[in-house]
């Protein structure tokens, strides 16, 4: 009897998450179909939301995302030149920073700041009709409030993973000369000959790919929350849990694929 | 021909209630509907069902004609771009000032973010007493205001079928007095309306047919050619 209640507990939680994950590769489609057919109609008004997103996504970020990089920059290049010398130091930087850290790091910041915002932001609407009233002019959700979203914290998690590596190595090697007297002269040499165009594509990639997880994420938790005010801090903690976990297989999956 | 029509049309309730069933209805262009119902909540059930927020679970609703299809969305918003609705749920963006929500319909259809306000829109704000605050966002006005604003938004979509929830209390006594005093080309058109309200004004000089809703039906309708049935 245990034994049934427990592989009907299995079962109906796996039926669960395949649904879920079904729901969310039908949203995303979605997304994407109406990326690359848009509508003839809208565009100015899209292309305003998507500047607005950028703006509050990646610019009013920059205050936190700076001293976050100098701070975890300036700690890792002082543990790693305690362990290497200036040409293995420059080739640890790249490998932990730019390839792993730098990009995990920028969509960590995104998820605490941005994306609990957008799940809060569309839970908010949907449980206040305001998607009932975009409807009700005529407008497809999807296309004025989706798509801005997708496109401007896309750009913006790819913005702030190039200001957050520029932020670590630059800020953090300045950072750790100032304040220790830990040899790093030729860090940048060691730096420029140790990274490569891969190395530049593969956080490229990355970026991409955690801001898309993170949009379609929050923007699916925010559409399927039942018109409860309760709901929106459950939906929240969902989406911010599922973003982490995503960005975390999705880095693991461009990694594998591009250096093994 | 019909401009609505609703066969054995029935619907799931909000809550505990037990929902609508066997709504046959028909609205021709020019009614002027007093809803009638029972339970206010059974109201509100069907003007969101006419407004198309809410998918039946069995019927066949024609808009001029046409069946809807509740599978896809997307089909829908012709149909709701055309359809005036004014209720509690009615709401506006709230990261937008109420002259951008009234505005956002045509920045999106007509693809530019330079447009004002149309005169009759501007006009019909500052008789209803809308012009100082047109500028704010809905959380910065009284709620009076705010449906004032949804009211004059809506009437600014040239909309076929206008329906109203309890309109003196969400727009104010007064302020559906002025509202209705000041749209008299749609009161007197082909535009079709459907009201549940107690107002006096309405029923008296606007209204030229009644709906009444008992026990979870439309129970029979009165006026010229009702088109309604138990």
């Amino acid at each position: 009897m245990t034994l049934d209640r427990l592989l009907g507990r299995i079962g109906r939680n796996s039926l669960f998450s395949i649904d879920h994950l079904l729901n969310l590769t039908a949203f995303t489609r979605r997304l994407f179909a109406l990326m690359v057919r848009p509508p003839a109609v809208g565009r100015a008004l899209v292309r305003r939301i998507v500047f607005e997103q950028v703006y509050f996504t990646a610019v009013q970020a920059l205050p936190v995302i700076i001293p976050f990089a100098l701070i975890l920059g300036a700690m890792l290049i002082f543990q790693f030149a305690q362990l290497s010398g200036p040409y293995d130091l420059g080739k640890t930087t790249v490998l932990l920073i730019v390839r792993e850290f730098g990009p995990v790091a920028t969509a960590v910041l995104v998820i605490l700041r941005s994306a609990t915002a957008v799940t809060i932001e569309i839970g908010y609407m949907n449980v206040l009709h305001e998607i009932d009233a975009v409807e009700m002019m005529g407008l497809d959700p999807m296309h004025l409030i989706c798509i801005p979203r997708l496109i401007g914290i896309t750009s913006a998690v790819l913005c702030l993973f190039l200001v957050f590596d520029v932020a670590s190595i630059v800020g953090g090697y300045g950072l750790a000369w100032l304040v220790s007297d830990i040899p790093l002269g030729g860090i940048f040499t060691g730096l420029s000959r140790a990274i490569t165009v891969s190395d530049i594509i593969v956080g490229v990639v990355k970026a991409i790919l955690f801001g898309i997880t993170i949009t379609v994420t929050c923007l699916y938790h925010g559409f399927m929350l039942q018109k409860q005010i309760t709901g929106v801090p459950v939906a929240t903690a969902r989406a911010m849990i599922e973003c982490s976990f995503y960005c975390l297989l999705v880095n693991i999956a461009v990694s594998i694929l591009f250096y093994l | 021909m019909s401009l609505i029509e609703l066969f054995s049309y029935r619907l799931a309730a909000e809550g505990n209630r037990s929902g609508l069933s066997r709504v046959n209805l028909r609205l021709k262009p020019g009614d002027t509907c007093l809803l009638d119902a029972d339970v206010p909540e059974d109201a509100h059930l069907l003007l969101r069902a006419l407004a198309t927020l809410i998918r039946p679970i069995s019927g066949t609703f024609r808009f001029s004609g046409e069946s809807l299809d509740f599978s896809d969305y997307r089909r829908l918003l012709p149909i709701k771009r055309r359809i005036g609705y004014v209720a509690q749920d009615a709401a506006m963006l709230s990261n937008r000032t109420l002259r951008q929500n009234m505005l956002i319909m045509r920045y999106y259809f007509e693809n530019s973010l330079r447009i004002a306000l149309d005169p009759p829109t501007e006009n019909l704000s500052k008789r209803l007493g809308l012009e100082g605050v047109l500028d704010r966002l809905p959380a910065e006005v009284d709620p009076i205001m705010r449906h004032l604003a949804i009211a004059v938004r809506e009437v600014s979509k040239s909309p076929v079928l206008i329906l109203l929830n309890r309109p003196e209390e969400i727009m104010g006594k007064e302020g559906f007095h002025r509202f209705l005093r000041e749209v008299p080309d749609l009161l007197a058109g082909k535009t079709a309306w459907l009201c549940a309200t107690r107002n006096s004004f309405f029923i008296e000089h606007c209204c030229n047919r009644r709906i009444l809703i008992r026990k979870g039906t439309v129970v029979s309708g009165t006026g010229p050619d009702d088109g309604t049935s138990a």
